[in-house]
C-alpha cells in the first residue's frame, strides 16, 4: 500500500501546504485514479487528520424517495438518522477551514469541470459506449463546407449584378491591403518624402507598374473563383477590422501620414505587392495582418457599404481619369484639409497611386492630390464606366429563412443593390464642381464627406428618436 | 452490470450503461411554413370531426348502444337524449384584450390572479351550428374549455340542457408495454431556472455528478448505470433571462448589452457537456426557453449549445413541446407543462396528476388552447389529439413531484408523472422502464447554520 501511503502524502500537500479545498474530484483528477479510490483516499485522510474539517456526500432513502445532500461532519449523524435507510456516506471534500457555505465546494471543481469537460467523468464508475462526438476533423469539415456554401452565394450575386466588379473588386482590395500592411513604412517615408517629390513619383511609376502587371499575373493565375473566394474573406476582414481596432488605427495614422500619403503608395506597394503574391493563398491572413483601410477614411462607419463604393470606384478611375485636373486641385485641399478631409485621404491615397499608374506623365502631385483625387474619380466613374458599377452598394443584409426543421435561421449576405437617388445627387455635384473652378473642387470634397458623415450621424439619431417614441 | 477488475480492495467496481434506442414520434409537432394568418375557428372545427367518432363510440359505450345520440340543433325540450360537442367556459375573470382596452378609461386596476375561476362562471356547448347553456350535474370548475364531450340530459323550459351525466372519450389504444429483462431507468428533469436568481447551480452540478457516477456509493452507481436517458422538461433557462428591459431602452444605451440568455445558455450547455458523453440526453424546449413561444414549441437550436452539441445526433438531442418518443419501446409522451400550468389557472384543479388524467382521458394535450393557450392556429389537424395512449404521460415545471398510475379499460396501464421544477425542489425523478414505478431524487445541501437562508426547498 505505498501507492495508498503517496496518495495521502499528496492529499496532505495540497491540503495542508496549499490550503486547497481537496474534492473527491480534484484528487481523482490529480492522481489519476477511480472514483472509488480518491474517495477512499480522502477518507482515510480524514481519519488520520482530525483537524481537518470534512464535507460528505449522503445518499439514502427516505419516505418521499431517494435522497442526495452535501453534509459537513458535524451534522452528518443527524442527516443519517433523518434516513431511513442509509445508502452509502463518503467525504466529499477536506479542507482546513470550515465552510460556511456549500458555494466555494462549487467553485474549486469548477475550473477543472471546465477543462475537462467532456471527460469529467472518465474516472467515473460508471462507463458508457454509447456516445459519439464529432472529432475536430469533422467540425472542420462541416465548417469548410459551410464557407464553401457562403462563398458560391457570393459569387453568384456577385457575377450576377457585375461581373466588372467581381474581376476587378480583388486586386483593388489587394491595395488597400497592401497600403495597410505597409503603414508603418509609410510613415517613416512620410517624414522624409517632402522634398524628393520627383524620386518618389518615379518610384511611384515604377511601383504602379510593378502593381499593374501583378494583378494582371494575378488576375490570369487565379481565376475568378480564386477571387471570389478571397473577396468574402477581405469584406469580413474589413467589417471585423472597423469594429475592433478603430483606436489603433487612428494611433496609426498620425497627422503626418495624412499629409503624404502617394508617396509613401510607392514604395509600400513595391514592397508589399511581391509579399502578397506570394501570400495568395492566406488571403485572410495577410488581410488580417494589415489594419483596416478603411477604419480611417470614416471612423468607426457602419458605412462600410459606402466605403465599399469608394474603393470600388477607384479601381476603373486607372483607367479613365484625366491628370491634369487632378493636380491644381489636390494642392490646395493639402493647405485647407482640417481633419476631415486628412481622414478621407487614406482612402485617397489608393486612389491617387491609382491615377497615377494611369498617367505616367504626371509629376506634379505631391503629397497633397490625393484628397480631391479620390472625388474626381468617383464622378468620373459615375460618368463615363457606366451607371451600373457607379450606382450599385454592397450592403450587409441579412435574411431569414427556414430551415428543414422549421427554424428561423438569420444569416448576413454581402449584396449588391442600386443606390437611391439622394446617395446619387452628391456624386453629381461634385462632378458639376469638378468642372468649374479647381478651387470648387476642393471645397467639393470636404462637403461630400461632411455630408456623407452627417447622413449615417443623421439617420442613425432619427433611429434613436423613432425608437424612444414607440418605446 | 458489474464488473469485476482484479481483486477487492484495489479495484473498484464499474458498471456499464447500456445504450437505449429512441424512437422520436414527434413529427406531427413540427410546424413548417407557418402561416399565422389563419382564423383560429378551424382548430376547434377539425378538433370537433377528429373527434367526433370516439366520443360517440365513448358515449355509447358508457350509455348503451340505444343512447339517442342527437344533433344540438335537434333536440327537443323534455326528451332525454345526448348531444356531443365543445366545451366552453364563460368566465368573467378570463383576460381578455379587448376588456382591457375598454377599461382603460375607468383606471380599473385588475389584481394579479393566479386564477382566474369565479362563482358565476359557466359551461356552455358548442355543436358544429349552436350553442346551449348548460346546467345539472355538472362542475365547471373540474371542466376545461376546448375539451370534447359526450353529455346525457335534456332540455329544461328555460332552454338550458339539463346534464344527468358527462363522458369524455377515455384512453386511447396503447401498445404493450415491451418485455424487458434487465431494469432500465428514465431520469426526468425540468426547470433548470439556469439563470434565476435562485439558480440552484450547485445542485445541478450534484445532480450530474450522480448520474454520471462520481457521487454516492457501489450502490448509487449500480443505479444511475441503469439511467438509459435523461429527459429535460423544458424551462432549462429561468423565465427571468427573457429580459424585455432592453426592449424599452433607447438602442444605444443598450447596443452593447449581452441578452442575459447567452450567459444561461452557456451554462446550460457547459452542464449539458458534462452529460451527454455518459448519457443520452434529450432537451425540450419550455416556455422560458430561447425558442417560440406558443405551443407547439419548436426544438431549441443545436448551435446554441456550442460544445454539447458535438454530440448531436449522438446522445445530444433537441426536441419538441410537446415531445412524444419511444424509448426501448416505452411509450412517452408530455409537454413542458404550459398546458397543465395553464388549466390550473382556468380551473380549480391543483392535483398534476388529476389533469393529466383528464387531458388523458379527453384524448387532448392541451384543451385550453387556443383559448388561454397560445398555439399555432391549425386548419388542417390538430396534432394535441392524443391518438395513441403512452406509458409514460409527463409534464414538466410543476411545483412538486406527483404521480399516478391511470388504468384504462382495455388494459391500459399509463404512468402519470408530474416533473416538479427543479429550481424550486432541485429534485428529478427516476422512472423504472419495466414496472413503471417512479421515485423522487432530491439533491441537498444541508447546512445547517444557514438553513434559514439557503432554506431546504421543501419547507
Amino acid at each position: 500500500m505505498e501507492n495508498f501511503d503517496s496518495y495521502l502524502a499528496a492529499v496532505d500537500e495540497l491540503v495542508d501546504d496549499e490550503n486547497k479545498l481537496v474534492t473527491y474530484k480534484l484528487v481523482s483528477h490529480q492522481l489519476a485514479l477511480p472514483i472509488s479510490r480518491a474517495k477512499q483516499v480522502l477518507e482515510n485522510y480524514a481519519k488520520h487528520n482530525t483537524g481537518v474539517s470534512v464535507v460528505h456526500t449522503l445518499t439514502g432513502k427516505t419516505s418521499k424517495g431517494l435522497r442526495v445532500s452535501l453534509v459537513r461532519e458535524v451534522d452528518l449523524d443527524e442527516a443519517k438518522a433523518r434516513l431511513d435507510h442509509v445508502v452509502s456516506s463518503h467525504p466529499y471534500s477536506v479542507q482546513k477551514t470550515k465552510l460556511k457555505d456549500p458555494n466555494p465546494l462549487y467553485s474549486a471543481d469548477y475550473e477543472m469541470t471546465k477543462t475537462t469537460l467532456f471527460k469529467c467523468g472518465s474516472c467515473s464508475a460508471i462507463k458508457y459506449s454509447g456516445s459519439k462526438s464529432l472529432t475536430e476533423e469533422e467540425i472542420q469539415q462541416m465548417k469548410d463546407s459551410m464557407k464553401k456554401v457562403t462563398v458560391e452565394d457570393t459569387m453568384v450575386t456577385t457575377k450576377n449584378t457585375s461581373p466588372k466588379n467581381a474581376t476587378k473588386k480583388p486586386a483593388s482590395q489587394k491595395g488597400i491591403t497592401s497600403l495597410f500592411g505597409t503603414k508603418p513604412q509609410k510613415k517613416t517615408s512620410q517624414t522624409d518624402t517632402g522634398l524628393d517629390q520627383n524620386e518618389t513619383n518615379k518610384k511611384k511609376e515604377v511601383s504602379t507598374n510593378q502593381e499593374k502587371i501583378q494583378k494582371k499575373t494575378e488576375k490570369q493565375e487565379n481565376g475568378p473563383a480564386k477571387q471570389s473566394t478571397k473577396k468574402p474573406s477581405g469584406m469580413n476582414a474589413f467589417v471585423k477590422k472597423g469594429k475592433i481596432d478603430p483606436f489603433a488605427m487612428k494611433a496609426k495614422t498620425s497627422p503626418k501620414a495624412k499629409n503624404s500619403p502617394p508617396k509613401v503608395k510607392s514604395p509600400q506597394q513595391k514592397s508589399s505587392a511581391p509579399s502578397i503574391s506570394e501570400e495568395e493563398d492566406n488571403m485572410e491572413i495577410d488581410e488580417v495582418d494589415s489594419p483596416p483601410p478603411i477604419k480611417n477614411e470614416v471612423k468607426t462607419d457602419d458605412l462600410l457599404d459606402e466605403i465599399e463604393n469608394q474603393s470600388k470606384k477607384p479601381n476603373p478611375q486607372k483607367k479613365t481619369t484625366p491628370k491634369a485636373r487632378n493636380k491644381p486641385k489636390a494642392k490646395k485641399p493639402r493647405t485647407n484639409s482640417g481633419e476631415l478631409p486628412a481622414k478621407k485621404r487614406r482612402r485617397i491615397q489608393e486612389l491617387s497611386s491609382s491615377s497615377e499608374e494611369a498617367s505616367d506623365d504626371d509629376f506634379n502631385d505631391d503629397v497633397i492630390p490625393p484628397s480631391p483625387e479620390p472625388l474626381m474619380a468617383k464622378s468620373g466613374n459615375v460618368i463615363k464606366v457606366g451607371g451600373k458599377n457607379a450606382h450599385k452598394k454592397r450592403v450587409l443584409k441579412s435574411h431569414t429563412y427556414q430551415d428543414k426543421d422549421g427554424s428561423m435561421l438569420t444569416e448576413k449576405k454581402w449584396e449588391e443593390i442600386s443606390c437611391s437617388s439622394e446617395e446619387e445627387e452628391p456624386v453629381t455635384n461634385s462632378n458639376k464642381n469638378n468642372g468649374g473652378a479647381p478651387e470648387q473642387t476642393i471645397k467639393t470634397p470636404s462637403p461630400e464627406v461632411k455630408t456623407a458623415l452627417k447622413k449615417n450621424k443623421q439617420a442613425s439619431i432619427m433611429g434613436f428618436f423613432s425608437k424612444k417614441s414607440s418605446a | 452490470m458489474p464488473v469485476a477488475m482484479g481483486d477487492d480492495k484495489d479495484a473498484p467496481t464499474t458498471y456499464c450503461r447500456s445504450t437505449c434506442k429512441i424512437e422520436n414520434l414527434s413529427e406531427k409537432f413540427k410546424v413548417t411554413g407557418e402561416n399565422y394568418g389563419k382564423q383560429y375557428s378551424n382548430i376547434y372545427f377539425v378538433r370537433s370531426q377528429l373527434m367526433k367518432d370516439r366520443i360517440e363510440a365513448a358515449a355509447r359505450k358508457k350509455w348503451g348502444d340505444d343512447v339517442l345520440l342527437k344533433n344540438l340543433a335537434d333536440i327537443k325540450s323534455g326528451e332525454k337524449c345526448c348531444i356531443v360537442g365543445t366545451l366552453f367556459k364563460q368566465m368573467e375573470l378570463q383576460p381578455s384584450i379587448l376588456k382591457e382596452i375598454s377599461d382603460e378609461h375607468h383606471l380599473q386596476v385588475q389584481p394579479p390572479r393566479s386564477r382566474f375561476t369565479s362563482e358565476t362562471d359557466k359551461l356552455v356547448l358548442e355543436g358544429a351550428l349552436q350553442r346551449i347553456s348548460l346546467t345539472g350535474n355538472i362542475d365547471p370548475q373540474k371542466c376545461f374549455t376546448g375539451s370534447i364531450v359526450a353529455l346525457l340530459g335534456e332540455e329544461n323550459v328555460a332552454g338550458q340542457f339539463h346534464i344527468e351525466d358527462m363522458a369524455y372519450s377515455g384512453l386511447p389504444e396503447q401498445d404493450s408495454l415491451p418485455e424487458v429483462d434487465e431494469e432500465q431507468y428514465v431520469l426526468f428533469l425540468s426547470g433548470l431556472g439556469i439563470g434565476s436568481k435562485k439558480e440552484k447551480t450547485f445542485e445541478i452540478q450534484l445532480l450530474i455528478d450522480y448520474v454520471i457516477g462520481m457521487l454516492g456509493g457501489a450502490e448509487d452507481h449500480e443505479l444511475c448505470s441503469k439511467i438509459v436517458h435523461v429527459v429535460v422538461a423544458g424551462n432549462s433557462l429561468a423565465g427571468e433571462t427573457q429580459d424585455k428591459e432592453s426592449q424599452t431602452k433607447a438602442k444605444y444605451l443598450t447596443y452593447k448589452a449581452e441578452a442575459s440568455t447567452v450567459q444561461a445558455m452557456n451554462d446550460l450547455d457547459f452542464f449539458l457537456s458534462q452529460l451527454v458523453p455518459y448519457v443520452s440526453v434529450d432537451v425540450m424546449s419550455g416556455e422560458f426557453d430561447p425558442t417560440n413561444h406558443v405551443m407547439p414549441q419548436k426544438p431549441l437550436h443545436p448551435c446554441m449549445f456550442s460544445s454539447a452539441r458535438r454530440f448531436n445526433n449522438s446522445t445530444f438531442h433537441t426536441v419538441s413541446n410537446p415531445y412524444e418518443c419511444k424509448i426501448n419501446g416505452v411509450h412517452l409522451l408530455g409537454t413542458s407543462g404550459q398546458n397543465i400550468n395553464n388549466m390550473k389557472m382556468f380551473g380549480n384543479i391543483s392535483d398534476s396528476a388529476e389533469l393529466l388524467s383528464l387531458t388523458l382521458n379527453a384524448q387532448h394535450l392541451a384543451p385550453t388552447a387556443p383559448d388561454t393557450l397560445g398555439c399555432f392556429p391549425y386548419y388542417k389537424t390538430d396534432p394535441f389529439i392524443v391518438n395513441k395512449c403512452p406509458h409514460i404521460y409527463f409534464c414538466g415545471n410543476q411545483d412538486k413531484f406527483s404521480s399516478d398510475i391511470e388504468t384504462g379499460e382495455n388494459n391500459q396501464r399509463v404512468l402519470l408523472l408530474s416533473v416538479p421544477a427543479f429550481v424550486k425542489t432541485s429534485s428529478a425523478v427516476l422512472v423504472n422502464l419495466k414496472t413503471l414505478d417512479c421515485q423522487e431524487v432530491s439533491f441537498d445541501l444541508e447546512w445547517n447554520d444557514n438553513e434559514m437562508r439557503e432554506g431546504t426547498p421543501e419547507k
